[in-house]
C-alpha cells in the first residue's frame, strides 16, 4: 500500500500551507501542456469518475473539448447523498484546495470560463469554509483573470448550494438544482457535454475525481496507472458505517484488499462492533446490491465486482451485523427510494411505493405462498424503464437480497423471521 | 434577531436582498427560511422575492414543494430532523426517535402545541461514521441517544425562552 493521496493528516485550509506542500505544481504542469496534451494525460492514468458511474473521466473531458460553443462550465459535484457516503465530506472539510487546483486543470483542458461547486444543502455548515477557500484562490490570483499569469486563461468558480434532495446527484438533475429549478432529470440527448448549465457545454464530475486530478499531473500518468489494476487505476475513498468497530474514512488501492479485509482488517474496520460475524456488506451506496459472505473474497476493483455482481459505487461500505432481518433492511433502503424519488416518471414514482407496501405486508401479515416470486416480479417490472439511472438501480438491494438469501423471505410468508427481529416472532 | 413573521414589508425586502444573489435561489430560500420563527416562508415573503428576481410565485413555489429542506407549511422554531437512513437505522436512530416522541409528547411528523419544536426524519446527512444523528438547522449533532436527544431538547427549549420566543 503506496502513502495516501486524497487524505491529509491534518486539514488544509491555507493557501500558502497548500502550495509550500507542492500545491498548484499540478495546474504549472498542465500549463505547460496543451489542453488536449492534458486531456491525453488523464486518459492515459486511466482515471474513471469516482462519484458512482465509473466512466472515463479522460473521455468526459474530451466530449466536453470538442463540444462547440463559448463560455463552457466545469461543474463539481459535491451533492453525495447516498447514505453510508461521507468521503466529499471529508475531502471538502480538509482538503478544498485540490478540488480547486483540480476544477481549475479541468477548465484548461476543456476550455471553461464558468466553474460551479454544488454543494448540497445538508453541507451548509461547510460552504463556509469553501468560500473562504475559494476567495483565498482568487485573492493569489489563481482563479479570476489570467491566472498563474497565463494571458486568456480566465477561470471562476462560485459555490451554489443546493437544498436537500438525493436525486441532484444525478447529472441532468444537478443542472436543474444548480439553475434554481426543481431537480428533476432532463431527457438526454441533448447530454450535459453539448448543453447542460444554462444550456452551456459543461463537464461535472465528482469531488473525489477533482481532488485526485492535481496528484496525477504531479507524479505523471504512468505513475499513477501503475497503482491498482488495469482497468482500475489508483486509490478510492471507501466509508465504513453500520455494525462495524472503527467506523471511518478509508483510502485503499483498487484491487488491493477485499471486502473481508475492510471490514475484519485490524487496518481497516476491525471487524463489527458486536464482534458477531455480519450477515451482510451493502456496498456501494443505497443503489448497489448487498455483499453477502461468500462474496467478501472479492478484491475491491471493477473487473472483479461487475463479475461478482456488486458495484463499487460511491464507495459507501455498510455492514450488516447478524441480528438484522433482511426483509425489514431492504424496506429501510426502499422506503428511502419512495422518499427521494423526484416523481416525473412512473416507474420510479408508482414501482418503490408498491415495492414498499410489498415489503411492509410481508413484514405484517400472513400472505400467500408465492409473494416473494410476486415481489421480485414487482421489483424487476419496476427497474425496467424508469427515466434514469437512479430509478433503475433503487431495487438492486432488494433483488440481491431475494437472489442471495430468498429462504428468508419466503420464511416471512409464514410469519417467520430468521433474525427474530420482527414483532418477535422468531424462527 | 427579528423573525420574519413581525418584519415590516421593508425589513423583508432588507432580509431578501442580504440572504444572497439571484444565482443561488435555492440558498436564498434557505436563508430566510432560518428567519422564520415557523421555519417557513410566508405568502408576502414569496411575492416579495419572486418581485426582486423578476420571476413568477410559482417558479419559486416548485422549488418550496421539491427540495427536502424547504417547508411549504409552517412547522416549530426547532425542526428536529432525525437520520432514518439505512446506516443511522442499524445503530439504532428508531430508539432516539421513540425517546424524543414520549418527551416532545408528540409524534414523528407532528409540531409542539407551543411552535417550538418538530420531529422528523431526514434521510443521510453524510455523518454516518457518528450515527445516529440529529439535525437542528444547519447543526449535527452526532453519536446520539435518547437520553442525550432530550437533554438537548431541554436545552434549546431554554435558549428559546432566553431569546423570548413563547
Amino acid at each position: 500500500m503506496s502513502r495516501n493521496w486524497l487524505l491529509e493528516p491534518a486539514p488544509v485550509l491555507q493557501l500558502a500551507e497548500y502550495r509550500a506542500a507542492g500545491g498548484y505544481t499540478a495546474l504549472e504542469k498542465a500549463l505547460a501542456k496543451t489542453p488536449g496534451e492534458t486531456i491525453d494525460e488523464v486518459t492515459a492514468s486511466g482515471l474513471t469518475g469516482r462519484g458512482g458511474a465509473a466512466f472515463s473521466v479522460g473521455r468526459k473531458w474530451l466530449f466536453v473539448y470538442t463540444a462547440e460553443g463559448e463560455e463552457k462550465y466545469v461543474v463539481c459535484n459535491a451533492d453525495e447523498g447516498e447514505a453510508g457516503t461521507y468521503k466529499d465530506r471529508e475531502l471538502l472539510r480538509n482538503s478544498p484546495f485540490k478540488i480547486i487546483e483540480g476544477m481549475t486543470i479541468a477548465a484548461y483542458a476543456v476550455g471553461a470560463v464558468h466553474g460551479i461547486l454544488f454543494c448540497r444543502g445538508e453541507y451548509r455548515w461547510l460552504q463556509g469554509l469553501l468560500r473562504n477557500a475559494l476567495g483565498q484562490a482568487r485573492e493569489a490570483g489563481l482563479l479570476g483573470k489570467s491566472i498563474l499569469g497565463r494571458g486568456g486563461f480566465d477561470f471562476d468558480i462560485e459555490l451554489v448550494g443546493s437544498a436537500g434532495a438525493y436525486i441532484c446527484g444525478e447529472e441532468t438533475a444537478l443542472l436543474n438544482a444548480l439553475e434554481g429549478r426543481r431537480g428533476e432529470p432532463r431527457n438526454r440527448p441533448p447530454f450535459p457535454a453539448n448543453s447542460g448549465a444554462y444550456a452551456k457545454p459543461t463537464l461535472i464530475n465528482n469531488v473525489e475525481t477533482f481532488a485526485i486530478i492535481p496528484y496525477i499531473f504531479q507524479v505523471g500518468a504512468d505513475a499513477f496507472s501503475s497503482t491498482g489494476t488495469k482497468d482500475s487505476t489508483g486509490h478510492k475513498l471507501l466509508t465504513l458505517s453500520g455494525n462495524i468497530k472503527h467506523p471511518g474514512v478509508y483510502e485503499v488501492e483498487l484491487g488491493a484488499v477485499t471486502i473481508r479485509d475492510l471490514i475484519y482488517g485490524e487496518s481497516y474496520g476491525g471487524g463489527t462492533a458486536d464482534a458477531r460475524p455480519a450477515k451482510a456488506c451493502h456496498f456501494g451506496g443505497q443503489s448497489a446490491p448487498l455483499a453477502f459472505p461468500e462474496q467478501f473474497n472479492t478484491p475491491v476493483d471493477h473487473l472483479n465486482f461487475k463479475a461478482a455482481g456488486l458495484s463499487i459505487g460511491t464507495g459507501a461500505v455498510v455492514v450488516l451485523g447478524e441480528d438484522v432481518c433482511l426483509v425489514d433492511y431492504c424496506r429501510k433502503v426502499m422506503e428511502f427510494f419512495v422518499h427521494e424519488s423526484c416523481g416525473r416518471c412512473v416507474p420510479c414514482r408508482v414501482g418503490t411505493k408498491r415495492v414498499t407496501e410489498m415489503l411492509e405486508q410481508l413484514l405484517t401479515f400472513h400472505v400467500l405462498p408465492g409473494f416473494t416470486d410476486q415481489l421480485e416480479a414487482a421489483a424487476r417490472a419496476a427497474a425496467f424503464n424508469p427515466a434514469c439511472g437512479l430509478g433503475k438501480s433503487a431495487f438492486s438491494c432488494l433483488l440481491s437480497a431475494i437472489g442471495n438469501r430468498r429462504g428468508e423471505f419466503t420464511a416471512h410468508e409464514d410469519l417467520i423471521c430468521p433474525a427474530g427481529k420482527c414483532g418477535g416472532r422468531n424462527g | 434577531m427579528k423573525y420574519l413573521e413581525v418584519m415590516t414589508r421593508e425589513e423583508k425586502v432588507a432580509a431578501i436582498r442580504a440572504a444572497g444573489n439571484d444565482r443561488e435561489l435555492l440558498n436564498v430560500l434557505l436563508n430566510l427560511q432560518a428567519l422564520s420563527a415557523r421555519s417557513c416562508l410566508d405568502g408576502e415573503t414569496i411575492a416579495l422575492l419572486a418581485e426582486e428576481l423578476s420571476v413568477s410565485d410559482g417558479r419559486i413555489r416548485e422549488c418550496l414543494s421539491f427540495y427536502s429542506m424547504l417547508n411549504t407549511e409552517p412547522a416549530g422554531r426547532y425542526v428536529i430532523e432525525v437520520c432514518a437512513s439505512a446506516p443511522c437505522y442499524l445503530l439504532h436512530g428508531e430508539a432516539v426517535i421513540k425517546s424524543l416522541e414520549a418527551h416532545l409528547n408528540i409524534r414523528l411528523g407532528e409540531t409542539t402545541a407551543d411552535n417550538l419544536f418538530t420531529l422528523r426524519t431526514t434521510n443521510c446527512v453524510g455523518a454516518c461514521d457518528l450515527g445516529p444523528v440529529i439535525k437542528i438547522g444547519d447543526t449535527l449533532y452526532e453519536k446520539m441517544t435518547g437520553e442525550k436527544a432530550c437533554v438537548l431538547v431541554d436545552w434549546l427549549r431554554k435558549q428559546a425562552q432566553e431569546e423570548g420566543i413563547e
